[in-house]
């Protein structure tokens, strides 16, 4: 502490003259910070210029960029047919792309008349169905939910359901009896007595029988 | 020893280097500095970002005001069926890296027991949705209280920490309320990664870019900037089909949002923090968050 | 045309210099020649996963989004309070004139320069556009931001440690006693900064607090202290330039420092993880069980607090142990528990982190393994810092310089007089090192203004010339 008192000590004038140095060079060094503050408030704009930080320029470059999903109304004008179905019906809360993908690209480019299937869309298949509906504990009881493994197990779920509307028609039931009978596709081959209808796929009894379940009474 | 001040006294040249003519020279020479510096700046902070994407023929409607809009987001727990078309759809509309660990937005599944413990899962974010056999398996359902989906995106909050501590002020709060980061100004530091409490931000790996065509910097959720400055929906929200994400303008009272928030108790997370997000909550329990 | 280089000559001309280098090379002691090509193969390492990672090759990294800041970041925070922790043990000696403390003058300017342009390199690795860091923070500054704060701080101290360096070795007085006391106020204020970048983290439980930055202080002594220890233990071992007050004072010195600063430093330790287990907070719980039984209780328990905190303060307390070997080996031990408690701090705020980060769940704890490029950057690092104070040891004037009083730019104070007489013959031989008999009683210091007398000036010169 002498230490320092010695130092102010010595530091402070002894005579006028020395009390009026010390009184400009106190000035001085003021004037000089705020030249400096002030020199540098406009000598930083200008150097920096129009790179300076401007937050609305920044904001409107990513407002300038490109919407890659479009508006149900937009697939209105062309896809009327689908869109009729979809809406007012249980999906009407699934907005179209939220099946079929970004869109606002083709909504753009895509030609008036077009062939259906030509445009390389993605047409979603059961797999996407059963992301929403397999059943869950944690989904909402009221949400319409299966389980996958008791219902209509094996079947496509897009053989019974339309995806747009959500109606489902129920599988014709197998009406006879099955006692004593060759494999189901001996009889309902594509060509044979009672055809396969599109969208079925050929394959075994326990298939067919998956969605088209024997009465229960009896055989 | 008698060491003089820096200046000298008259005829004692102590210090050549520090005389009062190198002082003004050094000043002569500040003018030319500043100009080189002048062109240095515009060189290495890197203007011109532009790429085919922003400078698209779609400009956003005229005359947005960003002052006159006050973007909010309300999420309804309660019917989440934790799809994840919300995240896809992200990826897509924002170029969003494929990496399964980075995303603007997420679905996680909450699991309470009757324990009291909380399980937390977001298989890839959700993007494929929740498999029941890898997600909610059997043999914990009798455990199970309770369990519902969370869909997880930026809060955009009132006083965001990842703006105070930008260094380079290259994260800023708009006038709408939105918090965009400036990719030309950010210096990947990731900084503002760890002081977001939400965890809503991620660096963009070099092969992968922002929408804006920039790597080795932050990005985040904007709200789908480009997107609400025309009048859409963020993405997340036009794709949900349980209408679990509502989005508005609270400026406007009968905006979704505004109706929303009037109608239903909500809450928001990690209130304890002071963030003040715009993105209010339905339906949580009091274990999260 | 020729160069000056440390009082020797070295011709231009690219022949006869390269000539000259290989007979220096060839003069070099064997252990030393072993010594200078393990650290330029490790620099060389760390040389290739440097380039490997600049821009854009940073995808290189371990990092994730939930863990970003990894071992680069962690071995800038250690150079950073290496660094800071230098200048404010050795300002004992250069501001506040402790005679003890003294010989650490000069090497403590090189080694703290040495290891904040070590610091340096380090973030510009770290960093996605570090250029665009240096004209942001002074274009578009951030003051509500602590890391802008880091920035300016220490490249203030930057400034004033080659201002400190550079007036050291052509005699500048004057400016050195005034850049010292720069420096050291600075090494104070840049590690607060430093911690409060991890301080003000509320999203960062075990970061989190006001406390963050003293606590980074009391690192940054410790690291200082140990990095001190370890050369003038070597000082005495090698008998290098001022190695006899060397031995008599500094090492006593900086064995006293860090019987103070230990106890301290395990004092702080221990309450910050009591606090984490009492479980209030939430978050902070969980990365104080990382640490203490989770995946970083090995380095804690191990490195941490046996190596790095009980053995070193066993080593120095004990009379058996008060040797310039004993020191040797607690300072190096120190030094690496510190390195793993700065991992260990780095790592223990992120790998807890109580929320999804960008959609990825971490459970219970995230991961974060350093990728190979990491390691090489962060070995290389330490080779370049060792090797290239090596050289500075070898080929600079290190001994104790003429440009300090005892009492320094406070003012001077009077000595009985030759209490630098000791050691009898002078350090070298050439250097008139005894200022005290032509320091002037205090009272007969003139008074600022007036001109003071030309008569005392010469006792300055040095008879060597070149200093």
């Amino acid at each position: 502490m002498t230490r320092l008192r010695d130092a102010l000590a010595r530091r402070r004038p002894t005579s006028r003259r020395g009390a009026v140095k010390a009184f400009l060079a106190g000035v001085s060094i003021f004037a000089v910070l705020l030249v400096g503050v002030v020199g540098i408030a406009v000598i930083v704009p200008w150097v920096y210029g129009e790179y300076g930080f401007h937050p609305e320029e920044n904001a409107r470059t990513w407002a300038a960029l490109t919407p890659q999903y479009a508006d149900t109304a937009v697939c209105q004008r062309c896809h009327e047919p689908q869109y009729a179905a979809w809406k007012g019906e249980r999906h009407a809360s699934v907005s179209c792309e939220s099946c079929h993908g970004p869109l606002a690209e083709h909504a753009a480019t895509a030609p008036v008349v077009a062939p259906a299937g030509s445009l390389g869309i993605v047409l979603p298949d059961a797999s996407l169905c059963a992301i929403c509906h397999e059943k869950s504990p944690a989904k909402p009881a009221a949400f319409a939910q299966v389980d996958l493994a008791e219902h209509y197990a094996g079947g496509e779920c897009l053989n019974c359901h339309d995806s747009h509307s959500a109606d489902a028609k129920k599988p014709p039931e197998i009406p006879h009896s099955l006692a004593r009978l060759p494999e189901c596709i001996t009889c309902h081959a594509p060509a044979g007595l009672k055809p396969i209808p599109n969208g079925h796929v050929e394959s075994s009894d326990a298939a067919c029988q998956g969605c088209h379940k024997r009465p229960t009474a009896g055989q | 020893m008698r060491e003089t001040g820096l200046a000298g006294t008259p005829g004692q040249n102590v210090s050549p280097t520090l005389s009062r003519r190198r002082v003004l020279q050094l000043g002569a020479a500040a003018l030319p500095a500043l100009c080189g510096a002048r062109l240095l700046a515009g060189a290495l902070t890197g203007s011109g970002v532009e790429t085919a994407r922003a400078a698209d023929a779609t400009a956003p409607a005229d005359g947005y005001d960003p002052s006159a809009h006050s973007w909010a987001f309300a999420v309804d727990t309660t019917t989440c069926i934790g799809c994840g078309r919300c995240v896809d759809a992200c990826k897509q509309e924002n170029h969003v890296p494929a990496e399964p660990e980075m995303n603007r937005t997420w679905v996680e599944l909450h699991v309470l027991n009757q324990d009291g413990s909380v399980r937390v899962s977001a298989p890839d974010g959700g993007i494929r949705g929740f498999p029941t056999e890898e997600t909610m398996p059997e043999a914990d359902a009798a455990d199970v209280r309770d369990a519902y989906f969370v869909p997880r995106l930026c809060m955009q909050c009132e006083n965001p920490p990842c703006t105070w501590v930008c260094p380079v002020s290259a994260t800023y709060k708009n006038a709408d309320g939105v918090v965009l980061v400036d990719e030309t100004r950010c210096i990947g530091c990731g900084y503002c990664m760890v002081a977001c409490p939400y965890g809503a931000r991620y660096m963009v790996p070099a092969g992968e870019t922002t929408p804006k065509g920039v790597a080795g910097v932050v990005d985040k959720c904007t709200f789908c900037y480009h997107r609400i400055t025309r009048g859409q929906l963020p993405a997340c929200a036009e794709v949900c089909p349980t209408s679990a994400r509502i989005f508005g303008d609270r400026n406007d009272p009968q905006s979704a949002v505004s109706v929303a928030l009037n109608e239903r108790r909500v809450r928001v997370m990690k209130p304890g923090l002071g963030t003040r997000p715009r993105v209010f909550y339905t339906g949580l329990e009091g274990e999260v968050d | 045309m020729s160069v000056q280089v440390a009082g020797r000559t070295v011709s231009a001309d690219p022949r006869v210099a390269v000539r000259m280098i290989r007979l220096e090379v060839a003069g070099t002691p064997r252990p030393l020649k072993l010594w200078f090509a393990l650290l330029t193969v490790l620099c060389m390492i760390g040389a290739v996963g440097a380039l490997i990672a600049l821009p854009p090759g940073w995808e290189v990294l371990g990092t994730s989004p939930t863990v970003e800041w990894g071992i680069l970041i962690t071995g800038y925070v250690f150079f950073a309070i290496t660094t800071s922790g230098l200048c404010l043990a050795s300002s004992l000696g250069t501001v506040f004139g402790i005679e003890m403390f003294i010989p650490l003058e000069k090497r403590h300017a090189i080694l703290a320069l040495l290891s904040l342009i070590t610091a340096f390199g380090l973030i510009a690795l770290d960093l996605h556009y570090p250029i665009r860091m240096v004209f942001g923070a002074v274009l578009s500054p951030s003051p509500f931001s602590p890391m802008w704060w880091m920035g300016v701080f220490y490249g203030a101290y930057l400034v004033f440690l080659m201002t400190e360096v550079w007036s050291m070795f052509t005699g500048h007085w004057q400016v050195h006693r005034f850049a010292c006391v720069l420096s050291s106020i600075t090494a104070i204020l840049a590690p607060t900064t430093l911690g409060a970048v991890f301080g003000v983290l509320a999203a960062r439980p075990y970061w989190h607090g006001a406390f963050t930055p003293p606590a980074m202080v009391t690192a940054a002594l410790l690291s200082g202290i140990a990095l001190l220890g370890i050369v003038f233990a070597l000082v005495n071992r090698f008998q290098l330039a001022g190695w006899e007050r060397a031995t008599t004072l500094a090492i006593p010195a900086i064995r006293l420092l860090m019987m103070i600063v230990l106890p301290v430093t395990m004092l702080v330790l221990a309450w910050q993880m009591m606090f984490g287990l009492y479980g209030v907070v939430p978050g902070l719980a969980d990365a104080t069980k990382a640490i203490l039984v989770g995946p970083l209780a090995l380095q804690f328990w191990i490195i941490r607090v046996g190596l790095g905190l009980l053995v070193p303060l066993v080593l120095v307390v004990r009379r058996r142990s008060r040797t310039p070997t004993g020191l040797f080996a607690a300072s190096c031990l120190v030094f690496l528990g510190l390195l793993a408690d700065r991992m260990i701090f780095v790592s223990a705020g992120q790998i807890a982190p109580g929320t999804a980060v960008a959609g990825v769940v971490s459970s219970p704890w995230a991961e974060y393994t350093p990728s190979p490029v990491e390691i090489a950057i962060i070995v290389g690092a330490f080779a370049f810092f060792a090797l290239v104070y090596t050289l500075a040891e070898r080929y600079l004037p290190m001994g104790e310089h003429e440009g300090h009083l005892v009492g320094s730019f406070l003012g001077s104070t009077e000595h009985p007089g030759g209490t630098r007489e000791e050691p009898a013959e002078p350090v070298l031989a050439s250097e008139p090192i005894l200022v005290s008999d032509a320091v002037p009683a205090p009272d007969a210091v003139p008074a600022l203004d007036a001109i003071p007398a030309p008569s005392v000036a010469p006792v300055l010169d040095p008879a060597g010339g070149a200093l």
